[in-house]
């Protein structure tokens, strides 16, 4: 029930995010010099920033941006995860010695630290939807190992189960055997994976934003909106401030309600 | 000829300020480390010596920069990871002890709460409030640490040697310490090794927040300066200490366990 409700509220926020151009008052570039740090009003309901953006319309396109590359870059890193996971259980030997020992150095390497020297590498000074790319494009090619690690535990143990060494007998060819007897059990860990990723990254954003090396401005993202609360002691006069940070507690506290059932199903 | 940021070309080149000859000058002494490859070998190799390079951004050798802040991550780091890992054992022994299903989904929503919020806004807090940012740090770890050892303790409860215990007439307490609380110890203390490598990460964006002037921040700071040998010598670093704190981890779980 509850894990229902999660999902019903994520997919409105999701929507709302998708709709941005329609929901959304003003563009997220939109500037008025002259309002600059107003207060809430019924033109700008949670307010404009120091450059007199709309808060609520670069919420609005924030939720889109974090809402649908996050789990885009969740999409991408399964699928990788996917790949190299199976094809280490299934060649097994060298391949997957040499799987096994560059997915434990990419384990090995702290997750900001490995994020921030790749990101350092690229431009640093780069266009908006330039950096807006490397951000999650980055999130997804270095987030795979932990993924591909259980799914080349899963893949193994389906390929030794009795079933499968019936198929094989049967002389059932390798990549039918692959496809329509592998794949449909391996479903539910795919689906774990990219459950637990989207938060992941959505949370790894959000980090990469506020220290100015994640989506750059003008685009709004979960993150760099959050950035506004640098000086968080001006909570008390605005409140409004802490709408983004609310938005992303609630969106991966609804996310974590949604997949929790999810992951005790597959464990 | 246009140069673009990144690896082998800094701001410098897009800088009006600095004359053609300067920026020669520049472009020559990064032509030693032309590719990344030849760069990371060069840098591994003086590695081996103790030369982890020169910090371009802050004038100084990487080591010196490293030995003076390795110490402060260190003791943020030591406090955290000590607090973290006994308020969540702790946490986790009271709600398993209970058995209270409200106490439960409070500590659960806590923790939820906890890790949904990014660390980097907990060093704001932690600025603001003045507290230490260890602090943060343990604030952040402790609810993984705390929902590993629920659910470690939780698996325990049906387990079969805690099941004859009791039908031996055991004592609830003993049957919660010696039959639930130690067995899952070794797997438990296996965790604080991967809690050590998500603390390490997230001493980033915290120093960066409060201001602590440790290896976090001196990461963040090398990294938007373009500073390789700097970045590098601490990912190194970080990546060794994370190895050590997981073989340790490890080795004592192997331990407990046998």
């Amino acid at each position: 029930m509850l894990a229902a409700m999660a999902k019903a509220l994520l997919v409105l926020i999701l929507f709302v995010g998708v709709c941005a151009p329609f929901v959304a008052p003003h563009g997220f570039a939109e500037m008025s010099r002259d309002e600059a740090l107003s207060g809430p009003s019924r033109t700008h309901l949670l307010g404009t920033d120091e450059e007199g953006r709309d808060r609520f319309s670069r919420l609005i396109y924030g939720i889109r941006i974090s809402l649908i590359l996050a789990p885009l870059a969740a999409v991408l890193t399964t699928m990788i995860a996917v790949f190299f996971g199976a094809l280490a259980a299934r060649r097994g030997g060298l391949f997957e010695r040499a799987f096994l020992i560059f997915s434990d150095a990419l384990l090995c390497i702290p997750w900001m630290f490995l994020l921030i020297s790749v990101r350092a590498l690229l431009p640093l000074n780069a266009d908006a939807g330039v950096s807006v790319s490397i951000t999650f494009l980055l999130l997804a090619s270095l987030g795979w190992a932990g993924s591909a690690r259980v799914v080349r535990v899963r893949v193994r143990n389906l390929l030794v189960r009795d079933d499968q060494l019936w198929r094989m007998a049967s002389g059932i060819g390798d990549a039918r055997s692959l496809f329509l007897h592998v794949a449909p059990n391996l479903w539910p860990v795919i689906k774990t994976q990219f459950w637990l990723a989207v938060p992941a990254f959505i949370l790894s954003e959000s980090n990469l934003s506020m220290i100015g090396l994640g989506v750059a401005e003008p685009l709004p993202s979960l993150g760099n909106l959050i950035h506004e609360l640098e000086n968080i002691g001006a909570v008390r006069d605005a409140p409004w401030l802490l709408a983004p940070l609310l938005v992303l507690v609630l969106v991966l506290l609804l996310l974590s309600a949604a997949t929790n059932q999810k992951r005790n199903e597959t464990i | 000829m246009r140069y673009a940021p990144g690896f082998d070309a800094d701001e410098h080149d897009l800088d009006s300020r600095l004359s053609a000859e300067t920026k020669s000058h520049l472009r020559e002494a990064r032509q030693q480390d032309a590719n990344l490859g030849r760069f990371l070998w060069n840098f591994s190799r003086k590695a081996l010596y103790g030369d982890w390079g020169y910090s371009v951004t802050l004038n100084r050798p990487v080591r010196e920069l490293v030995a003076e802040r390795g110490a402060v991550t260190a003791r943020e780091l030591g406090g955290g990871l000590l607090g973290a890992a006994s308020g969540g054992l702790a946490l986790a022994f009271l709600v398993y002890s209970s058995g209270s299903g409200t106490l439960l989904t409070m500590a659960a929503s806590m923790s939820a709460l906890l890790l949904s919020v990014p660390a980097g806004l907990l060093g704001y807090a932690a600025l603001w409030l003045r507290l230490p940012s260890g602090l943060v740090l343990g604030a952040v770890l402790l609810p993984y640490l705390f929902q590993y050892a629920t659910s470690l303790m939780e698996s325990m409860r049906h387990r079969p040697h805690l099941l004859a215990a009791r039908c031996r007439g055991v004592g609830p307490w003993r049957i919660r310490f010696a039959y639930a609380l130690a067995p899952s110890l070794p797997e438990w203390l296996a965790s604080l090794g991967a809690a050590a490598s998500l603390g390490f990460s997230l001493s980033i964006p915290i120093e960066y927040a409060s201001g602590t002037p440790g290896l976090g921040q001196l990461a963040w700071q090398a990294a938007s300066s373009r500073d390789f040998s700097t970045l590098f010598a601490l990912t190194l670093l970080s990546t060794a200490f994370v190895m050590f704190c997981s073989t340790g981890a490890d080795m004592i779980s192997g331990a407990g366990a046998n």
